[in-house]
Protein backbone atom coordinates (compact mmCIF):
# COMPACT_ATOMS: atom_id res chain seq x y z
CA UNK A 1 0.00 0.00 0.00
CA UNK A 2 1.50 3.48 -0.92
CA UNK A 3 1.96 5.71 2.00
CA UNK A 4 -0.35 8.61 1.56
CA UNK A 5 0.98 12.03 1.01
CA UNK A 6 1.25 14.85 3.64
CA UNK A 7 -1.90 16.51 1.28
CA UNK A 8 -3.86 13.62 1.70
CA UNK A 9 -3.24 13.25 5.62
CA UNK A 10 -4.04 16.93 5.94
CA UNK A 11 -7.51 16.67 4.16
CA UNK A 12 -8.07 13.53 6.54
CA UNK A 13 -7.51 15.78 9.72
CA UNK A 14 -9.79 18.66 8.39
CA UNK A 15 -12.55 16.62 7.06
CA UNK A 16 -12.81 13.73 9.50
CA UNK A 17 -10.70 14.83 12.53
CA UNK A 18 -8.84 11.77 11.46
CA UNK A 19 -6.54 11.16 14.12
CA UNK A 20 -4.79 8.35 13.07
CA UNK A 21 -3.72 10.48 10.22
CA UNK A 22 -2.38 12.84 12.26
CA UNK A 23 -0.47 10.82 14.17
CA UNK A 24 0.89 9.92 10.81
CA UNK A 25 1.95 13.23 10.05
CA UNK A 26 3.38 13.03 13.76
CA UNK A 27 5.71 10.24 12.94
CA UNK A 28 7.15 11.38 9.61
CA UNK A 29 8.18 15.44 10.98
CA UNK A 30 9.23 14.51 14.26
CA UNK A 31 12.64 14.28 14.58
CA UNK A 32 12.94 17.52 11.62
CA UNK A 33 10.93 19.02 14.44
CA UNK A 34 13.20 18.11 17.48
CA UNK A 35 16.29 18.95 15.30
CA UNK A 36 15.12 22.45 14.65
CA UNK A 37 13.86 22.93 17.92
CA UNK A 38 17.15 21.55 19.39
CA UNK A 39 19.42 23.44 17.23
CA UNK A 40 17.84 26.87 18.36
CA UNK A 41 17.20 26.01 21.89
CA UNK A 42 20.73 24.67 22.41
CA UNK A 43 18.90 22.55 25.22
CA UNK A 44 16.99 18.85 25.49
CA UNK A 45 15.09 19.60 28.54
CA UNK A 46 12.82 21.86 26.39
CA UNK A 47 13.00 20.34 23.11
CA UNK A 48 10.41 17.83 23.73
CA UNK A 49 7.43 21.10 24.98
CA UNK A 50 8.47 23.12 22.25
CA UNK A 51 7.49 19.92 20.03
CA UNK A 52 4.61 19.22 21.32
CA UNK A 53 3.14 22.72 21.00
CA UNK A 54 4.40 23.00 17.45
CA UNK A 55 1.84 19.90 16.90
CA UNK A 56 -0.80 21.45 18.67
CA UNK A 57 -1.12 24.58 17.21
CA UNK A 58 -0.62 22.37 13.93
CA UNK A 59 -3.59 20.78 14.95
CA UNK A 60 -5.77 23.88 14.81
CA UNK A 61 -3.96 25.60 12.01
CA UNK A 62 -4.49 22.96 9.86
CA UNK A 63 -8.02 24.08 8.84
CA UNK A 64 -6.51 27.14 7.29
CA UNK A 65 -3.46 25.88 5.81
CA UNK A 66 -4.33 26.60 2.33
CA UNK A 67 -1.47 24.17 1.00
CA UNK A 68 0.58 26.61 -1.41
CA UNK A 69 3.29 25.88 0.00
CA UNK A 70 5.04 22.88 0.97
CA UNK A 71 3.90 21.40 4.65
CA UNK A 72 7.21 20.83 5.87
CA UNK A 73 7.78 24.73 4.82
CA UNK A 74 5.42 25.93 7.08
CA UNK A 75 6.05 23.44 9.82
CA UNK A 76 9.63 24.47 9.91
CA UNK A 77 8.32 28.16 10.63
CA UNK A 78 5.84 27.11 13.26
CA UNK A 79 8.72 25.06 15.02
CA UNK A 80 11.45 28.04 14.38
CA UNK A 81 8.94 30.83 15.87
CA UNK A 82 7.51 28.80 18.33
CA UNK A 83 11.20 28.11 19.42
CA UNK A 84 12.88 31.66 19.24
CA UNK A 85 9.66 32.58 21.77
CA UNK A 86 11.00 29.60 24.11
CA UNK A 87 14.35 31.88 23.87
CA UNK A 88 13.03 34.99 24.03
CA UNK A 89 11.44 34.26 27.21
CA UNK A 90 14.46 32.62 28.71
CA UNK A 91 16.74 35.30 27.92
CA UNK A 92 15.68 39.02 27.22
CA UNK A 93 17.65 39.28 23.62
CA UNK A 94 16.24 38.58 20.16
CA UNK A 95 19.24 37.39 19.03
CA UNK A 96 21.53 35.29 21.77
CA UNK A 97 24.54 33.33 21.66
CA UNK A 98 23.73 29.78 23.93
CA UNK A 99 25.63 29.62 27.16
CA UNK A 100 29.09 28.83 26.57
CA UNK A 101 30.42 25.21 28.00
CA UNK A 102 33.55 25.44 30.36
CA UNK A 103 35.98 23.52 27.93
CA UNK A 104 37.68 25.76 26.01
CA UNK A 105 36.83 25.88 22.51
CA UNK A 106 39.38 23.97 20.09
CA UNK A 107 41.02 21.84 22.74
CA UNK A 108 42.22 18.39 22.17
CA UNK A 109 41.66 17.71 25.75
CA UNK A 110 38.71 15.85 25.11
CA UNK A 111 36.86 13.17 27.81
CA UNK A 112 36.63 10.75 24.59
CA UNK A 113 34.86 7.65 24.80
CA UNK A 114 37.85 5.12 23.76
CA UNK A 115 35.82 2.29 22.34
CA UNK A 116 34.49 4.75 19.55
CA UNK A 117 35.35 3.35 16.49
CA UNK A 118 36.70 7.05 15.48
CA UNK A 119 38.24 9.43 18.75
CA UNK A 120 38.93 11.72 16.62
CA UNK A 121 36.10 12.31 14.91
CA UNK A 122 34.26 12.72 18.33
CA UNK A 123 36.59 14.73 19.08
CA UNK A 124 36.08 17.08 16.43
CA UNK A 125 31.94 16.69 16.23
CA UNK A 126 31.97 17.51 19.76
CA UNK A 127 33.86 21.20 18.92
CA UNK A 128 32.56 21.68 15.50
CA UNK A 129 28.60 21.52 17.67
CA UNK A 130 29.74 23.84 20.66
CA UNK A 131 30.73 26.39 18.08
CA UNK A 132 27.88 25.99 16.50
CA UNK A 133 25.96 27.13 19.84
CA UNK A 134 28.20 30.54 19.83
CA UNK A 135 26.35 31.36 16.53
CA UNK A 136 22.77 33.69 17.53
CA UNK A 137 19.72 31.63 17.19
CA UNK A 138 19.03 32.91 13.16
CA UNK A 139 22.27 31.44 12.43
CA UNK A 140 22.12 28.35 14.22
CA UNK A 141 18.82 27.54 12.35
CA UNK A 142 20.29 28.06 8.64
CA UNK A 143 23.11 25.89 9.46
CA UNK A 144 20.57 23.34 10.99
CA UNK A 145 18.05 24.03 7.36
CA UNK A 146 20.60 23.86 5.33
CA UNK A 147 23.13 21.11 6.33
CA UNK A 148 20.81 18.86 8.71
CA UNK A 149 17.93 19.32 6.63
CA UNK A 150 19.03 19.60 3.23
CA UNK A 151 16.94 22.52 2.88
CA UNK A 152 17.55 25.01 -0.17
CA UNK A 153 18.01 28.52 0.00
CA UNK A 154 14.80 29.48 -1.36
CA UNK A 155 12.82 27.41 1.12
CA UNK A 156 15.08 28.40 3.88
CA UNK A 157 13.79 32.41 2.99
CA UNK A 158 10.35 31.24 3.00
CA UNK A 159 10.83 29.40 6.22
CA UNK A 160 12.71 32.17 7.86
CA UNK A 161 11.05 35.30 6.20
CA UNK A 162 14.15 36.34 5.20
CA UNK A 163 14.73 37.71 1.68
CA UNK A 164 16.82 34.77 -0.29
CA UNK A 165 19.93 37.06 -0.27
CA UNK A 166 20.03 37.53 3.29
CA UNK A 167 19.81 33.55 3.77
CA UNK A 168 22.99 33.05 2.04
CA UNK A 169 24.92 35.66 3.75
CA UNK A 170 23.71 34.59 6.79
CA UNK A 171 24.90 30.82 5.96
CA UNK A 172 28.25 32.40 4.56
CA UNK A 173 29.04 34.47 7.53
CA UNK A 174 28.43 31.24 10.03
CA UNK A 175 30.59 29.18 8.13
CA UNK A 176 33.16 31.64 8.16
CA UNK A 177 33.00 31.98 11.70
CA UNK A 178 32.93 28.52 12.51
CA UNK A 179 35.79 28.36 10.36
CA UNK A 180 37.56 31.13 12.53
CA UNK A 181 36.57 29.39 15.63
CA UNK A 182 37.93 26.04 14.63
CA UNK A 183 40.73 26.88 12.87
CA UNK A 184 42.24 29.78 14.40
CA UNK A 185 42.21 30.83 10.58
CA UNK A 186 41.40 34.29 9.33
CA UNK A 187 41.22 35.29 5.82
CA UNK A 188 44.04 37.72 5.00
CA UNK A 189 43.84 40.79 2.60
CA UNK A 190 44.91 39.92 -0.60
CA UNK A 191 47.94 42.36 -0.94
CA UNK A 192 47.27 44.67 -3.84
CA UNK A 193 50.88 44.65 -6.12
CA UNK B 1 51.67 31.73 -3.28
CA UNK B 2 51.35 29.46 0.07
CA UNK B 3 49.05 32.07 1.49
CA UNK B 4 46.98 32.85 -1.33
CA UNK B 5 46.54 28.81 -1.58
CA UNK B 6 45.44 29.01 2.16
CA UNK B 7 43.28 32.09 1.51
CA UNK B 8 41.36 30.58 -1.17
CA UNK B 9 40.91 27.23 0.72
CA UNK B 10 39.62 29.01 3.35
CA UNK B 11 37.06 30.95 1.09
CA UNK B 12 35.92 28.03 -0.64
CA UNK B 13 34.86 26.68 2.73
CA UNK B 14 33.32 29.96 3.60
CA UNK B 15 31.40 29.80 0.38
CA UNK B 16 30.39 26.15 0.75
CA UNK B 17 32.47 24.94 -2.20
CA UNK B 18 34.96 22.92 -1.01
CA UNK B 19 33.55 19.58 -0.88
CA UNK B 20 33.03 19.89 -4.45
CA UNK B 21 36.76 20.91 -5.45
CA UNK B 22 38.30 18.51 -2.79
CA UNK B 23 39.87 17.04 -5.47
CA UNK B 24 41.71 19.80 -7.37
CA UNK B 25 42.65 21.36 -3.76
CA UNK B 26 44.07 17.88 -2.58
CA UNK B 27 46.40 17.94 -5.38
CA UNK B 28 46.74 21.59 -4.72
CA UNK B 29 48.33 21.23 -1.20
CA UNK B 30 50.19 18.19 -1.94
CA UNK B 31 53.83 18.07 -0.32
CA UNK B 32 52.33 20.79 1.95
CA UNK B 33 51.37 19.13 5.38
CA UNK B 34 50.43 22.42 7.12
CA UNK B 35 48.11 23.23 3.99
CA UNK B 36 46.69 18.99 3.90
CA UNK B 37 46.24 19.42 7.51
CA UNK B 38 43.88 22.47 6.87
CA UNK B 39 42.13 20.73 4.13
CA UNK B 40 41.24 17.62 6.50
CA UNK B 41 40.00 19.88 9.09
CA UNK B 42 37.36 21.73 7.19
CA UNK B 43 36.43 19.01 4.84
CA UNK B 44 36.01 17.18 8.61
CA UNK B 45 34.14 19.91 9.48
CA UNK B 46 32.00 19.73 6.67
CA UNK B 47 31.30 16.29 7.40
CA UNK B 48 30.15 17.30 10.83
CA UNK B 49 27.15 19.76 9.61
CA UNK B 50 26.33 17.44 7.51
CA UNK B 51 25.48 15.12 10.24
CA UNK B 52 23.26 16.97 12.73
CA UNK B 53 23.19 16.22 16.17
CA UNK B 54 19.87 15.59 17.84
CA UNK B 55 18.07 14.85 21.12
CA UNK B 56 16.23 11.22 19.92
CA UNK B 57 12.53 11.65 20.00
CA UNK B 58 10.97 10.15 22.91
CA UNK B 59 9.21 6.55 22.72
CA UNK B 60 5.34 7.67 22.58
CA UNK B 61 5.88 11.11 21.49
CA UNK B 62 3.29 11.11 19.02
CA UNK B 63 0.75 9.12 21.38
CA UNK B 64 1.33 11.58 23.90
CA UNK B 65 0.69 14.78 21.36
CA UNK B 66 -2.50 13.34 20.11
CA UNK B 67 -3.59 12.65 23.77
CA UNK B 68 -3.36 16.40 24.28
CA UNK B 69 -5.21 16.92 21.34
CA UNK B 70 -9.23 18.81 22.26
CA UNK B 71 -11.26 16.45 22.85
CA UNK B 72 -13.04 17.27 18.90
CA UNK B 73 -12.41 19.74 16.50
CA UNK B 74 -14.75 22.39 16.52
CA UNK B 75 -17.78 21.38 14.59
CA UNK B 76 -19.12 23.48 12.25
CA UNK B 77 -23.12 23.73 11.79
CA UNK B 78 -23.86 23.19 8.07
CA UNK B 79 -26.02 25.82 6.30
CA UNK B 80 -29.21 24.05 6.72
CA UNK B 81 -29.07 23.73 10.62
CA UNK B 82 -27.76 27.40 11.01
CA UNK B 83 -31.02 28.69 8.54
CA UNK B 84 -33.29 27.10 10.79
CA UNK B 85 -31.29 28.37 13.98
CA UNK B 86 -31.46 32.15 12.60
CA UNK B 87 -35.34 32.19 11.26
CA UNK B 88 -36.53 30.02 14.93
CA UNK B 89 -34.71 33.05 16.65
CA UNK B 90 -36.14 35.05 14.73
CA UNK B 91 -39.61 33.97 15.40
CA UNK B 92 -38.56 33.60 19.44
CA UNK B 93 -37.57 37.07 19.70
CA UNK B 94 -40.20 38.35 17.41
CA UNK B 95 -42.63 36.31 19.52
CA UNK B 96 -41.03 37.63 22.98
CA UNK B 97 -41.68 41.36 21.74
CA UNK B 98 -44.88 40.85 20.94
CA UNK B 99 -45.83 39.32 24.31
CA UNK B 100 -44.11 42.15 26.07
CA UNK B 101 -45.41 44.74 23.90
CA UNK B 102 -49.31 43.56 23.83
CA UNK B 103 -51.51 45.92 26.19
CA UNK B 104 -53.27 42.64 27.27
CA UNK B 105 -50.13 40.58 28.30
CA UNK B 106 -49.85 40.62 31.96
CA UNK B 107 -46.21 40.33 31.54
CA UNK B 108 -46.35 43.81 29.45
CA UNK B 109 -48.30 44.88 32.62
CA UNK B 110 -45.83 43.74 34.54
CA UNK B 111 -42.75 44.66 33.20
CA UNK B 112 -44.56 48.01 32.68
CA UNK B 113 -45.51 48.70 35.91
CA UNK B 114 -41.74 47.71 36.96
CA UNK B 115 -40.65 49.94 34.82
CA UNK B 116 -43.30 52.62 36.17
CA UNK B 117 -41.76 52.27 39.86
CA UNK B 118 -38.73 54.06 38.37
CA UNK B 119 -39.60 57.68 38.73
CA UNK B 120 -39.81 58.43 35.08
CA UNK B 121 -42.54 59.56 32.62
CA UNK B 122 -45.36 57.43 31.68
CA UNK B 123 -44.30 57.41 28.37
CA UNK B 124 -41.29 57.02 28.92
CA UNK B 125 -41.34 53.74 30.92
CA UNK B 126 -43.96 52.53 27.59
CA UNK B 127 -41.17 53.52 25.49
CA UNK B 128 -38.00 51.97 27.53
CA UNK B 129 -40.31 48.45 27.94
CA UNK B 130 -39.95 48.70 23.63
CA UNK B 131 -36.22 49.70 23.21
CA UNK B 132 -35.44 46.89 25.89
CA UNK B 133 -37.25 43.95 24.06
CA UNK B 134 -36.16 45.27 20.61
CA UNK B 135 -32.94 45.45 21.59
CA UNK B 136 -32.66 41.76 23.42
CA UNK B 137 -34.73 40.94 20.25
CA UNK B 138 -32.07 42.62 17.63
CA UNK B 139 -29.15 41.49 19.65
CA UNK B 140 -30.16 37.71 19.64
CA UNK B 141 -30.76 37.56 16.14
CA UNK B 142 -27.34 39.49 15.44
CA UNK B 143 -25.34 36.71 17.40
CA UNK B 144 -26.97 34.26 16.02
CA UNK B 145 -26.64 35.98 12.27
CA UNK B 146 -22.49 36.59 13.34
CA UNK B 147 -21.48 33.06 14.67
CA UNK B 148 -23.19 30.96 11.89
CA UNK B 149 -22.24 33.24 9.12
CA UNK B 150 -18.22 33.25 10.49
CA UNK B 151 -18.70 29.73 10.70
CA UNK B 152 -19.44 29.11 7.32
CA UNK B 153 -17.07 31.33 5.56
CA UNK B 154 -13.94 29.01 7.17
CA UNK B 155 -15.21 26.16 6.25
CA UNK B 156 -15.47 27.44 2.34
CA UNK B 157 -12.18 28.87 2.74
CA UNK B 158 -10.73 25.31 3.96
CA UNK B 159 -12.71 23.42 0.55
Amino acid sequence: MTERSDTELIRLVVDADDRAAFAQLIARHQRAVFALAYRVLGRKEEVEDIAQNVFLAVYRGLASFKGGAKFSTWLYRVTYNHACSALRRRQSHKETQLPVRDDAEGSEAEIVDQESPDPEAEVLRGQVWRAVERLPAQARAVIELYHGQGINYPEIADILGLPLGTVKTHLHRARQKLREMLTGSEVKEREHA
Amino acid sequence: MREELKRVILQAFDSGELRSREAEYRHAVKNQPELERLLNRLLGIEDVLGEPESPEVPEGFAARVIGSLPAARARRPDLRTVRSLVLFGCAVAGLVAAILLSPRSGIDAGLSSLLARIPLAEEVSVQLTFLVTSAIGILFVTWLFVTSFFGIRSRRITR
